[in-house]
């Protein structure tokens, strides 16, 4: 018989009515042998009972209802923008700015260094000004770029937890156009660029702030950018690779 | 005339209220964030694949609009406890006046008692036990795997006991990536 220890995760599942058969059977086992493990699984269900009885959702207020609903209509709420929204786009206005003297600079000969450098400046631009919290679909995204760029874009297919597509956009950064793939890691932001018919190797760079991890397939040069420490990303650029 | 997909959305609105509200405890800020969560909802409503759960992908939305406002006026990362399922303390086997304790809690009670849980736990067991969310979605909500949604669900539980009984133990403060 499993021990109580190595029982105890199965206690929610169990409770919760998410344990497969088998795993009803063990713990029905384990609990009809152990009064203390007995104990625990009641008091985990009366907690559960007495929430789902006494903690009831709040009604929205109507002046709320209000709002949501012009948003429907309007895409942006009667009030205007809320302050998180003023903040990223007056972030947004002064790194355009950067970003405008930067592509100017590296219009001819981009190093590894500085194509990761420009990227980066165009991560931090597009997530301040893009709408970029709605998951969206990776092939469907993928079709949708390409009817509309052409190019045959190939993003990281499998799962790979805690990272969510959200976006994807054409960039005119790197030599000419590169596929943009903005992706939340555990809410985070984190970008993916594909650059067709380009072959730099590999790489890691630190540059301002960020972290870059650059790789060649046969096809396109991918570029990894986030905050995120450098291992993290260094890991999800592996795992990214042999999604591909 | 609204269309299907705004008035499926605004269906929602009293569940993303509630969620919203266990999130960040201040009326005023979760109705902004319910606002700014729709605003973005309708602008990507092309992005919503048809026939795939809305609830969940306004909930997720949610999540990361949320994550994001903090980290923009610079809380994060987040301190939560750690995931680890402790066994709880041994308990005498039988009757138990501590279930009863419980069953009696007066509603404001326990919802003082689940706001004052870190909110990992917080919002585990209230988009489980009040919104009715299996864990698979969960977990995708949240960007975490299922079994930790099961160990915040499980040790939120236990906090929450611990704290309607009176116990406060303290959890262990650890970093996570959540």
């Amino acid at each position: 018989m499993p021990s109580c220890r190595e029982i105890d995760p199965l206690f929610a599942p169990y409770i919760d009515g998410e344990a497969t058969a088998d795993e009803r059977a063990i713990v029905d086992a384990h609990l009809r042998a152990c009064p203390k493990c007995r104990h625990q699984t009641a008091l985990q269900s009366t907690v559960r009972e007495t929430v789902r009885e006494k903690l009831c959702r709040p009604c929205a207020p109507e002046e709320l209802r209000t709002r949501c609903r012009a948003a429907a209509r309007a895409g942006l709420g009667p009030f205007g923008t809320t302050r998180s929204a003023i903040l990223s786009l007056s972030m947004a206005a002064a790194l355009l700015f950067v970003v405008g003297g930067v592509l100017l600079y590296v219009l001819t000969g981009l190093s590894p260094t500085v194509l990761a450098a420009q990227l980066t400046l165009d991560h931090v631009t597009c997530f301040a000004v893009h709408d970029a919290d709605a998951p969206v679909d990776v092939r469907a995204s993928e079709e949708q770029y390409e009817r509309a760029y052409g190019g045959d874009i190939r993003l990281p297919r499998a799962a790979i937890g805690g990272l969510q597509l959200v976006n994807m956009r054409r960039c005119f950064c790197g030599e000419g156009v590169a596929a943009h793939a903005m992706y939340r890691l555990h809410g985070r932001p984190v970008s993916l660029y594909v650059i067709p018919d380009a072959n730099r190797g590999r790489a890691s760079m630190d540059v301002f702030g960020h972290d870059a991890v650059m790789w060649s397939t046969a096809s396109a040069t991918y570029v990894l950018v986030s905050k995120e420490p450098k291992a993290t990303l260094e890991a999800l650029a592996r795992e990214m690779e042999g999604a591909l | 005339m609204p269309s299907a997909f705004e008035t499926d959305a605004l269906s929602h609105l009293d569940s993303l209220y509630g969620t919203a509200l266990r999130l960040t405890r201040s009326e005023a800020d979760a109705q902004d964030l319910v606002q700014d969560t729709y605003v973005k909802a309708f602008k990507a409503r092309r992005q919503f694949k048809t026939g795939t759960n809305l609830k969940a992908w306004l909930f997720t939305i949610l999540h990361n609009t949320f994550r994001n406002r903090r980290r923009d006026i610079g809380r994060d990362p987040v301190e939560v406890d750690s995931d680890r399922v402790d066994l709880a303390a041994p308990a005498a086997p039988g009757d138990s006046p501590e279930e009863h304790l419980l069953r009696e809690a007066l509603g404001p009670d326990l919802q003082a008692a689940l706001d004052a849980l870190p909110e990992a736990f917080r919002e585990a067991v209230w988009l489980r036990d009040v919104e009715e969310f299996p864990y698979a979605e969960i977990a995708e909500m949240l960007g975490i795997p299922v079994g930790t949604v099961m160990s915040r669900i499980s040790r939120g539980r236990r906090m929450l006991y611990d704290k309607m009984v009176g116990k406060n133990v303290e959890p262990v403060r650890t970093k996570v990536s959540s």
